[in-house]
């Protein structure tokens, strides 16, 4: 394929796929008038921070961010914590029932959340945690699909060094503080971005369990910015480039881990 | 407390186990939250799906009453049909359109590629949420950016979601271009990173036996690419399955008042949708668990089917 050619149909493409976010931004800084204008103005001839000034005129605001925040660092920094410790130890450490209970763990990742999504809410309702951080946080403290990606992870870490550090006299709590950490510091980055991304734009689960407005995370916020009259599509993108700019900085500063892929020639291991 | 398995050492289960502490200790907190937010809930789905529950609050055991009610209803059928064609088309339309992209950007320079894959990953990470609120308002018929565009190249206007026979189609676009797991932008990184991890050795020896620029893309590129293909098409349809945020967020006309999501008259209900409607704003909780013990039946068998294939291509 000539190289001109290739570069045609993958530069349009990318066009194409950045345009939503291109449009996102310029609508988010027209006024009402300018954002119905037709033809559609493809660079705002007025930009205007209005909608922004709105958005932080609502009290709840503030609110909703450190709701989106708190939630977001709690699961990613308790995921950290349980992910090593249980993709360690189903990696590394022999014990009875090890093989059955990773398989059953996997088996779970394959199950919809509509499944046992009522049930839950059930039991959130028994126990008196609907509305409250505890159940958006407990139930997400250890996602099986960071475990299973520590486990990957650690089954390449040599056994050699895990040996030397048992000969020492190290128990296996010490050894995965000074050894086992330290050598996985890729691991930990990747599940902590993934996780961290992945809770601040959980969308179905805080829509069923929370129920009062100062409660809301972001994306259940900026879902009720639409309205069944007119919505104001200033606001919303405002609204939607608010809730962006961390992920694009997240993303931004930890490019390498996003972009390199992993390859699936030795998943079996 | 090493873990050498001497012949002297004692064998029984027991001291095995208290051997082995450490490693419970470790895998406690995942076990609990396992048996109590996965297991226990499954375990209630699985009875709430054999019993009567309406409007009214939980009732008694009723056999297969709720399985045969939605076999009855034809919002389930639609439902279904449209679960399946959003997965054939919105998986199908990503990889291809991956393997496509990714074989045009092989050749490219470097820095150019990662560009590349940094404009398809970006609306991944501005979340699902984002951009299905970012598509609905290019989609909306008067004032929307696309039909604006369709009119400079002649053709619409379109009503797109407001378009029973153009709604669905819509909305696989969206997911096509964004969505995080499945779109074009994780699956372009991934065939991408497949293509690299290839040995130029056995271009190079093809070269020589005379093989041709096709005759190496079909005998080298595709085989070695297919266990990342698969895996694609395993995560894909597990995700495209289970889809809710993008069709609430792009076909609901409030908040609180979701039951005028999923339309217009039905043509974007998918299973998932379907039992969330059931389950939170229907309340007829039986019918929705039976629905989702479908939903999990279908994916289960793909699943199974795909990993079949997975183990046996794998190895190369």
């Amino acid at each position: 394929m000539p190289r001109i050619l290739a570069y045609v149909i993958v530069g349009s493409m990318a066009i194409a796929s950045l345009m939503p976010l291109y449009w996102m931004f310029t609508t988010s800084l027209k006024d009402q008038a300018a954002y119905m204008a037709q033809p559609p103005e493809m660079l705002p001839g007025d930009p205007t921070l209005a909608n922004f000034g709105q958005l932080f005129a609502n009290p709840n605001m503030l609110r909703w961010i450190f709701n989106s925040a708190f939630v977001a660092l709690s699961v990613t920094g308790l995921n950290l914590v349980f992910a090593t410790l249980a993709g360690y130890a189903f990696a590394k450490m022999s014990f009875p029932g090890r093989r059955w209970m990773f398989w059953i763990y996997l088996a779970t990742m394959m199950v919809p959340f509509q499944v046992t999504i009522f049930a839950l809410f059930q039991l959130m309702v028994t126990i008196g945690w609907v509305n409250t951080y505890w159940a958006l946080i407990i139930p997400a403290m250890a996602l099986p699909y960071n475990v299973f990606l520590m486990r990957q992870f650690m089954h390449t870490l040599p056994n050699e060094i895990l040996d030397a550090g048992r000969i020492d006299g190290c128990s296996e709590i010490q050894l995965v503080r000074r050894v086992v950490v330290p050598m996985s510091t890729n691991g930990l980055a990747v599940v902590g971005i993934f996780t961290f991304i992945t809770t601040w734009n959980n969308f179905l689960w805080p829509l069923v369990i929370l129920n009062t407005e100062e409660m809301r995370t972001l994306p259940i916020a900026l879902s009720t910015f639409q309205s069944t009259n007119e919505t104001d599509y200033g606001l919303l993108m405002a609204g939607g480039v608010l809730m962006a700019i961390p992920m694009f900085m997240i993303f931004f500063a930890f490019q390498r881990y996003f972009l390199q892929g992993v390859t699936f020639g030795g998943l079996k291991g | 407390m090493t873990e050498t398995n001497t012949a002297t050492g004692d064998r029984t289960l027991g001291r095995r186990i208290w051997r082995a502490r450490w490693a419970y200790l470790f895998v406690l907190v995942p076990a609990v939250l396992f048996l109590v937010f996965e297991l226990y809930p499954f375990i209630r789905a699985t009875g709430y799906s054999v019993s009567s529950w309406t409007i009214r609050g939980p009732g008694e055991f009723v056999g297969l009453e709720n399985y045969a009610a939605i076999f009855r209803d034809r919002i389930f059928w639609k439902a279904l049909m449209n679960t399946i064609a959003y997965a054939v088309i919105v998986v199908g339309g990503s990889v291809g359109l991956s393997l496509v992209l990714s074989a045009a950007m092989y050749p490219l320079a470097t820095r150019a590629k990662s560009f590349f894959k940094m404009a398809f990953y970006l609306p991944a990470v501005a979340s699902i949420v984002v951009v299905a609120l970012v598509w609905r308002w290019m989609y909306q018929p008067a004032f929307g950016l696309f039909n604006h565009l369709a009119a400079i190249i002649g053709i619409g206007p379109f009503g797109f979601l407001t378009d029973t026979s153009q709604s669905l189609a819509s909305i696989m676009l969206m997911q096509i271009f964004s969505n995080p797991t499945i779109g074009i932008g994780a699956s372009v990184i991934l065939v991408l990173a497949a293509m690299n991890s290839i040995p130029t050795h056995l271009y190079e020896a093809a070269m020589l036996d005379g093989a041709g620029t096709v005759a190496r893309f079909r005998r080298i590129t595709v085989p070695l690419l297919r266990p990342t293909v698969v895996f694609l098409v395993i995560i894909g349809t597990v995700e495209a399955f289970r889809e809710f945020t993008a069709i609430y967020l792009m076909t609901s006309s409030s908040s609180g008042q979701a039951l005028s999501g999923g339309g217009p008259f039905y043509s974007t209900t998918t299973l998932a949708y379907y039992t969330y409607v059931q389950a939170f704003l229907a309340r007829q909780v039986g019918v929705a668990s039976a629905a989702a013990m479908v939903l999990l039946a279908i994916v289960f068998v793909v699943a199974v089917i795909q990993f079949r294939r997975f183990n046996t291509e794998i190895e190369y």
